[in-house]
This record gives structure tokens, sequence and C-alpha cells, in this order.
């Protein structure tokens, strides 16, 4: 500690430098160098077999041309919006926020057990949680056996309603990130201020909307992001669940992507469509910091 | 009559919580009493007879040593690495007051948050 004091200023830097090294060199090797090659091969008709595989050529903007005139692409964009906007912003965000907040003040033993049980899903591996899932909502699943016993009769979940039954189980999986930061960001809100208001006469829902809420903007604006991001990009949990199917019902963009650069080998139509995946996180996650900032509270 | 009413005012949540856990624990549970099931199913129901037969099964399998080796060796290569480089990003941002600090670990959370799948190829 001492030592460090009385370093000079350039050694300081120095020293920041090497110890930023490591990290900043795995991200633009694992990161940033990806993402260039992602934007450069978008735009070329590189594939895995063939004789495109050696000789690749640049072709501008047809990938995406052909895109957005593939009529699966509508389904497969609607899907992926779905699927972001029902499980990862109103299921994750604002579920993990209400569990947080109805949370506060509770018993130590019921915010564990509570806590327990969220955090085990998300801590289960994808292939294990889609896996139960497959059971759960399998057509002799679990769910069914409920719905047996309350004298409904057996819906076929994963071909019915293929979507629902994947946004649930991202839900049971995701939820716990966004608790956990609420709960943190819950626990700082100081309760001063609370009574405060109460004082002045705001019922719970004012102090809610006008006091909580506003206070917790900083995270919100960063689990957005990160659950947002992490929403887009989720795959594995929908292609060992559903493969995408039945027909393209469950396909979001990053199947999709995955279906074409590898199981078509069209690389380059697939590295489009990635792009078009990191296009529409980087925009939604400026809207959020934007949406925020300009309110004045930070 | 209003205390009663304040009590059960408060116990609400209390109720709301136990019940979307137990919702959130049925499919584990299913999980667990399926591995120690031998007759198990796609459906909830308790074991007839509890039996390690399935786990005997699972490590009896040659090809599933080498996937355990595989995970162990990808999960401690993989929380080693990581520590090591996160703690030495991470002293530099605490121990500094920079003025780019909030930025520079606002960018690589962003950075590490891209969807995998859109950097897959490349890599």
């Amino acid at each position: 500690m001492k030592k460090h004091l009385e370093l000079s200023l350039g050694a300081k830097k120095c020293n920041m430098f090497f110890l930023f090294l490591p990290s900043v060199m795995l991200l633009a090797v694992f990161f940033v160098g990806p993402m260039l090659l992602t934007l450069y091969y978008s735009f070329t008709d590189i594939s895995l077999t063939g004789t495109n595989a050696h000789a690749l050529k640049f072709i501008g903007f047809q990938n995406f041309v052909e895109i957005f005139k593939d009529p699966k692409f509508k389904t497969v964009f609607r899907n992926t919006m779905l699927f972001l906007v029902l499980s990862g912003i109103v299921g994750q965000q604002v579920f993990g926020f209400l569990l947080a907040y109805l949370m506060q003040r509770k018993s130590r033993t019921l915010r564990k057990f509570v806590g327990f049980t969220l955090v085990v899903g998300w801590i289960t591996p994808e292939i294990v949680a889609a896996f139960m899932f497959n059971a759960f909502f399998a057509d002799k699943g679990t769910l069914n056996l409920i719905f047996h016993f309350f004298g409904v009769s057996p819906v076929s979940w994963l071909f019915t309603f293929p979507l629902v039954s994947v946004i649930i189980a991202n839900i049971w999986k995701g939820s716990a990130y966004s608790m956990m930061m609420f709960q943190a960001a819950l626990d700082n809100v100081s309760s001063e201020i609370i009574e405060a208001a109460r004082t002045d006469g705001a019922n719970g829902f004012q102090v809610l909307t006008k006091i909580i809420l506003p206070m917790l903007k900083g995270t919100m604006t960063t689990t957005f992001i990160i659950v947002t991001l992490s929403t887009l990009g989720a795959f594995g949990l929908i292609y060992a669940m559903t493969g995408g199917g039945p027909g393209i019902r469950t396909t979001t963009l990053s199947v999709y992507m995955y279906q074409k650069a590898f199981a078509t080998y069209q690389v380059g139509y697939g590295m489009a469509i990635a792009l078009i995946i990191l296009v529409v996180g980087v925009l939604l996650s400026l809207i959020y910091v934007r949406s925020t900032k300009s309110q004045g509270v930070r | 009559m209003r205390m009663l009413n304040r009590k059960l005012k408060s116990s609400v949540p209390t109720i709301i919580l136990i019940v979307i856990a137990l919702l959130f624990l049925i499919p584990l549970i299913w999980l667990v009493l399926a591995a120690v099931d031998i007759h198990a199913t796609q459906a909830l129901r308790i074991p007839s007879q509890l039996s390690v037969e399935n786990f005997r099964t699972v490590l009896a399998e040659s090809k599933n040593t080498r996937g355990f080796l595989n995970s162990l060796i990808i999960s401690v290569v993989q929380t080693l690495l990581v520590l090591v480089f996160s703690v030495a990003a991470a002293y530099p941002l605490s121990r500094y007051r920079l003025k780019s600090g909030q930025r520079i670990s606002m960018f690589m959370l962003f950075l590490t948050s891209i969807p995998i799948t859109a950097l897959m190829v490349p890599v």
C-alpha cells in the first residue's frame, strides 16, 4: 500500500498497462477480432465446402438483400422479438424485480429459500435445463400430469405452444440474475428516504414509482443490457429443447444463424444474420442508456 | 380486526413468494427423483424404490469417463485463468481512481455479454 503511494505517475501508468494487458488482449482476440471478421465475412460468399471455401468473393450487400427477401426471416425475427420481450424483459426483468421487491424485509429463511430455488435455475447448465423442460412439457410430462389432476385434458405443449414452452424455460433459467441485481440495489435504497416520503403522505405505489424506481435506474440499465444481449444470443436452451421446431416456430435469430452457417454451410449468409443480432443488441442497449439518461437521474 | 387485516396484508407477499418458489422447484424435483428411479418416466412420480443403478450405469460407461475428465479440465483451467486475469484488471480499476474507470468496466461488461453465437464462426 505504502509502496504504491510512492510510485511516480509514470510507473503507475506502466503498472496499470501490464495489469490490463491480459484481459484486454483476451477481449481483443476473442471479441473484437471476431466482430471485425463477422463484419467482413458477412459481405462475402464464404462457405465451409465447395469452391467458395477457398476463393471467397466480395459480394457487397447481397447477403442482406437475400435475408430481407427470405420469407422465413420475418417469422424468425418475430420469434426473436417475442422471445426477447416475453422471456427477457417481461419475464426475467419485471418478474425478477417483483420478486426482489416482495422479498424486501422478509424473514431470512424465506429470502434464502426463494433465493435458492431461483439460483438453482441460474446455475443449472443449459443442456440440463433443456432436458428438464423437455420432460416437463412432454406429452406424458409433469405439466400434463398436473393438468390431469385438475381434470383438464392433456395438451401437447411442445407442438401446440412451443414458443411459450421455451419462454417459460428461459424465465426459469434466467430470473435469478435480475433478482439478485435488484435485491442488492433495493438494499441500498435507504429506508430513511422511504420513511420521509411516507410521512409526506405518499402511498406504497407512489413510493415505488417516484422514489424506488428512479433510484434503481443505474442497475436497471445494466441488467437490461445484459439480459437483452444474453437473450438475443440464447442458443443452447432453444436448440436442445426444440431444435428450432416444430417447423421454424421456435427458431430465433441465433438458431437460424447456426442452421445457415453450420447445417447448410452458407457461412457468409450466417454471418450476415450474426451481424444483425449484434446490431439489434447494440441498438437496444443504446436506447436503454439514452432513455434512462435523458430523465436526469443517473 | 384491524390487526388481523394488517397481518393478512403482510402475509400476501410471503404466500406469493412461496408459491413461486414451489413452482420453480417442480422441474428440479423431477430431475432428482428420476435420477434415483430405475423406471423413471417423463412425469413427476415418487419412485417405488430408491436405487443408485442409474448412477452406476453412467459411471461404468467408459465414454463418460472421458467426458468427466474433459469437463473437469475445462472448468478448472477456465476458472483459474478467469480469476487471474480478472483480478489483474480489477486491481487498477479499484485501486486508482481512474477517470474512465467506470467506462472501462462497462465496456468490458458489454463486450463479454455479446451473444457468443454472433461470434462463434470466426473463433
